[in-house]
């Protein structure tokens, strides 16, 4: 703030200088018309972090596991935000104390702090934060955002229930929210094909917490819902209820999203799983991580 | 949206409020003379939020009016023509100082040229309160300001600046924490200059 007073008014300062440098350089001496414009352009900004965030989001089971695996940076700089999608089944040394394994065990397993070290152990990238939510608490936020329009890359029918999404735009309430983000089973390529409409589904969030961040109360609803619904570790309910103004501020139109893809391959207690692309998924890091924005294309399929 | 409680701040104390900050600003300015139109008050109100009594609603209503009665004064009012539109920024935390001040021309009347007075016309605020575990630490203000000026020339404008302020509490002090603000009509305002 300091800063800023003494540039304005070192600034202030010269304007004398300036005024009367105004009305002797030739051509200046014409006197300004009667009426000017001055256009005033929406003005928008958030204290929460200068530069890029990185967050990530696990999406709790009954069982502990957490299926849904995004790791989201988001430039309050300049409204880009990018994800990287881990599919649950990928399989690799968490950590050297606890070797390899699903990283869908990782939270259960260590806590926020396992699971974040893995994920940069396979991304590269160390997340600020990491918020966990179970069904409940996705419910409970999606219940006050209200319905929430999904663009589907898929058609397909949901596991364990009636709900048939189409490709395209689909609109769902948050029980079918749900059964959207955990259907695996009738999806073609199976859990990356589910990380796909985690993205899918998290962008239509983020569109819908846009569309209504001007009703009086609504933020600070959705606050409510997060802190009893969110595993929110390290953040303060205060630096809870910033990042959720902040995230207001991200433009839909300057997200993107790769998932990590990996091949096919079997544990050793005989369950199926995924060896990730750990090239890949280090070169998804490099590119994204100072400014949030992917500059290369994801591969086919991710 | 739960049902809103309209709670309007008394016009008198706030209107001497505002007086009392235009005092402050560094000017001499002196108050309205009967014929002339005084600035309208700022009226608070708040969504109901549960765990918050009418007590506490009163006394958080005061605490972020007072940011806001500051902002309006600094902003827009006191005597004109005057530089010091910084001084709005006064109660910005310190990491969006920078922002409000690249933002300044929309969050204030800061070069909007030949400003002779300003009247303010309309003044709300609805305030939203954030009480995690029943301890306030934020609010929204969503805010409707307009406001006549007078140019020099003698013609005379409406300003208008709507949107949301987010605030946090921390330590007893409210700051503001990030804005969304604009104006009825972005396209343009249009500002007299002298001839």
């Amino acid at each position: 703030m300091r800063s800023v007073l003494q540039v304005i008014r070192h600034g202030l300062r010269l304007l004398p200088l300036v005024l009367v440098l105004a009305l002797v350089v030739p051509g200046s001496g014409v006197r300004p018309t009667t009426i000017g414009l001055m256009k005033v352009q929406p003005a928008e900004a958030y204290d929460f972090a200068d530069g890029v965030v990185w967050t990530l989001v696990l999406g709790e089971d009954a069982e502990g596991q957490t299926d849904l695996i995004q790791l989201l940076g988001i430039n309050f700089r300049n409204g880009n935000a990018a994800a990287i999608g881990i599919p649950r089944d990928s399989w690799f040394e968490l950590s050297p104390e606890v070797g390899e394994e699903r990283i869908n065990k990782a939270y259960a397993t260590g806590g926020a702090e396992l699971a974040a070290d893995a994920v940069e152990r396979l991304v590269g990238i160390a997340p600020d934060y990491v918020l966990v939510t179970d069904t409940d608490g996705f419910l409970a936020m999606v219940g006050t955002l209200g319905e929430v329009e999904v663009d589907s890359e898929f058609a397909f029918e949901a596991e364990d229930s009636d709900l048939q999404v189409h490709r395209g735009v689909n609109t769902f309430s948050p029980q079918e929210a749900l059964d959207f983000a955990t259907t695996r089973t009738t999806l073609a390529r199976g859990d990356f094909d589910r990380s796909l409409n985690h993205q899918a589904l998290l962008l239509g969030l983020l569109e819908q917490l846009r569309a209504r961040d001007d009703e009086p109360g609504f933020i600070e609803t959705l606050g409510l819902d997060a802190v009893d619904g969110i595993d929110t570790g390290n953040l303060s309910p205060l630096d809870l209820y910033r990042l959720l103004n902040a995230l207001t501020s991200v433009d839909p139109g300057k997200a993107s999203g790769c998932i990590v893809l990996g091949t096919d391959a079997t544990s050793p207690l005989g369950g199926a799983i995924v060896i990730p692309d750990f090239e890949l998924a280090q070169r998804y890091g490099d590119d994204v991580r100072s400014d949030a924005r992917f500059d290369q294309d994801c591969p086919e399929g991710a | 949206m739960g049902p809103m409680a309209r709670r309007v701040l008394a016009g008198a104390l706030v209107t001497v409020l505002l007086v009392g900050f235009a005092a402050c600003s560094g000017d001499d300015s002196s108050p309205p003379g009967p014929d002339e139109p005084a600035d309208v008050a700022l009226q608070v109100v708040s969504v109901k939020t549960g765990g918050i009594d009418e007590e506490t609603r009163t006394r958080l209503e005061s605490e972020v009016g007072d940011v806001l009665a500051s902002y309006v004064v600094e902003g827009f009012l006191g005597d004109h023509p005057r530089d010091d539109f910084v001084r709005a920024l006064s109660d910005f935390s310190t990491g969006l100082a920078d922002d409000g001040g690249r933002d300044l021309t929309t969050l204030t009347l800061a070069e909007t040229p030949a400003i002779a007075a300003v009247r303010a016309t309309r003044l709300k605020a609805n305030l939203a309160f954030f009480n995690p575990g029943g301890d306030v630490v934020g609010a929204s203000a969503f805010v409707d300001l307009d406001f006549d000026l007078t140019f020099e020339d003698g013609t005379t404008r409406q300003v208008t600046r709507t949107g949301r302020f987010s605030l946090g509490l921390s330590d007893g002090v409210w700051q503001v924490t990030g804005y969304k603000i604009c104006c009825s009509d972005p396209a343009a305002v249009q500002a007299g200059t002298t001839s």
